[in-house]
């Protein structure tokens, strides 16, 4: 039987409201259809009334997740449109704001993914190690997700030395947060079925669409804009990028494992490295003319183009996100898939529906169709766990009585 | 083929479409292409392998004409090469590339819904982010 299934709601598995269209037949997806419309904000038109300075402000509130790549994408636009020099202190502290950005949004990926796949205790302590990353921003900026730290030229804030210890403690304390990851995935072989070989793309679905970010380079393509269009201060330090073959949710856990140690390693060398100096530089007006700034957002590169016609505000803000890249491949990974693994590939596809429509909610469900709502996916998940459970722990006590006779 | 290589071959084809050839800093590229002739230059693009299609920027400068940028990343070089092709207000139509790059598709919907710029061939036209039943005939981000 072919039938219609609408998945729509508010639920952690979408990190934001959108509907997905999937089509099932048998219990296997047939076809998966996206549509976007339901976050529609308008605030491309709304960049336009705002003055270069007032910028970062708004587009950090485009998403929770990625709050200092949008404003660092924008201000790499306008020191090219500008020539603006940046001070090189200003530069590690963008750095480094961007790889503990990088880390807590890892962080929630594996807890969506635990979550939808269920791992209820990955879930609550990746949350709680996230923490942690949170409150550095919080100590250090005065705010938990959106630090405000980025202008044209330079930083808002500087970080105060008698803080680093403090940093560097912290970062310290976070560690065993990705020995707990790293048990997980090398350790735990439910966390294995439920990941290998599920949601497969392959570098030709990749390279056709564009793909980037984390999700690409799990699939065999090495695009990452730190290495390709180096900025801010990724030159002076030293890190490794990670690329896998399998494509499957079990390559992207391990691609984001991988980062995060990287990323920590870079915040280490970025407090380390800094010298004194000035954090800023004024910025007194910017040329007319186009300028584009892209930056590796945690779900992979951002990217912008400001046109400004020399008064003091764009008249054109454009912005693709990294999960525009990305979502049109996830409707042709998904065929086939079984429905029971459709909370685990969409989660693992990490859609930021935020980002890619930087779009109020329009109702758009056809009466006559199934309507599912998020949770009752991740029910079906939940069950195929606590299935592999049941026949493993059977296996083993089939094996264990085996040994007594 | 190095970009050096495609960048040769791409100003010997198609040297009477390109005009305006600058490059504003060492990591980008900018030039003017005829309209009629973006889709070969674009299947050019995506066919030699070393480039991958970024996005589409849709501008109104308040003139007679909708500027379209086609921004691509050009694989083991720092570049971005920005492709702007100029579509008449008075017959807003540009050729549809989605069919060479899937990657287009969204972008293409976005600027016809907010710039009323069709574009031709699209295998799969329509509504993507305006409310069902959207009757304003201006489209929004224009400014005239």
């Amino acid at each position: 039987m072919r039938e219609s299934i609408s998945l729509e709601g508010m639920h952690p598995l979408f990190q934001g409201g959108d509907l997905f269209r999937l089509t099932v037949e048998a219990d296997r997806i047939a076809a998966l259809d996206i549509e976007l419309g339901t976050h529609y904000r308008g605030i491309e038109k709304l960049a336009e009334t705002k003055s270069w300075d007032q910028l970062p402000f708004l587009l950090e509130r485009i998403c929770g997740m990625c709050s200092s790549s949008h404003p660092a994408a924008a201000v790499r636009a306008m020191e090219e449109l500008g020539g603006v020099p940046v001070p090189e202190r200003a530069q590690y502290i963008r750095t480094l704001v961007c790889e503990l950005e990088r880390i807590q949004s890892h962080l929630l990926w594996f807890g969506t993914v635990g979550h939808n796949a269920g791992f209820q205790s990955l879930w609550m302590w990746t949350w709680k190690y996230r923490e942690r990353i949170c409150k550095v921003f919080e100590t250090v900026f005065g705010n938990r997700l959106i630090p405000s730290v980025f202008m044209a030229g330079g930083v808002r804030r500087d970080i105060e030395e008698e803080t680093i210890p403090w940093m560097q403690e912290s970062l310290d304390r976070f560690q065993p947060a990705l020995d707990l990851l790293e048990g997980v995935l090398t350790g735990d072989l439910i966390f294995g079925i439920r990941t290998k070989s599920i949601g497969v793309l392959s570098e030709e679905v990749v390279r056709k669409y564009g793909m980037v970010g984390p999700a690409a380079r799990a699939s065999g393509v090495a695009v990452d804009v730190r290495k390709d269009d180096p900025y801010f201060a990724y030159p002076w330090v030293d890190w490794n990028l990670a690329v896998r073959q399998e494509g499957d949710v079990y390559a992207n856990a391990e691609i984001r494992l991988f980062e995060m140690r990287e990323s920590l390693d870079i915040v280490r060398q970025c407090l380390k490295q800094m010298k004194s100096g000035p954090v800023r530089t004024d910025l007194k007006s910017l040329p007319g003319g186009m300028g584009i700034g892209r930056v590796e957002a945690p779900r992979g590169e951002l990217f912008y183009c400001l046109v400004g016609d020399g008064t003091h505000r764009p008249i054109r803000v454009q912005i693709r996100a990294p999960s525009s890249a990305n979502l049109p491949a996830l409707e042709e990974s998904a065929v086939g898939a079984d429905l029971d693994d459709a909370a685990v590939i969409v989660a693992a596809a990490d859609p930021c529906t935020g980002c890619a429509e930087r779009m109020v909610v329009i109702g758009r469900a056809d009466p006559f169709q199934r309507i599912l709502a998020g949770v009752e996916l991740v029910r079906r998940s939940h069950r195929k766990t606590e299935r592999l459970r049941d026949e493993r722990n059977g296996t083993r006590i089939g094996a264990d009585s085996a040994d007594k006779n | 083929m190095s970009w050096k290589e495609i960048e040769k071959e791409l100003m010997g084809r198609f040297a009477n479409d390109f005009s305006g050839w600058n490059r504003p800093g060492d990591r980008r590229i900018r030039v003017r292409v005829k309209s009629e002739s973006f889709s070969a230059v674009a299947r050019f693009l995506a066919g030699s392998g070393q480039a991958r299609f970024i996005t589409a920027t849709a501008m109104d400068t308040l003139g007679a004409f909708i500027e379209v940028w086609y921004h691509f990343d050009l694989f083991q070089t720092p570049q971005v090469l920005s492709l702007l092709v100029l579509v008449p207000k008075s017959d807003p139509r540009l050729p549809s590339i989605t069919s060479v790059l899937p990657g287009a598709d969204r972008i293409e919907r976005e600027i016809t819904e907010m710039f009323g710029v069709r574009f031709e061939g699209h295998p799969r036209p329509g509504r993507l982010l305006l409310p069902e039943g959207w009757s304003r005939t201006v489209p929004p981000m224009r400014k005239d």
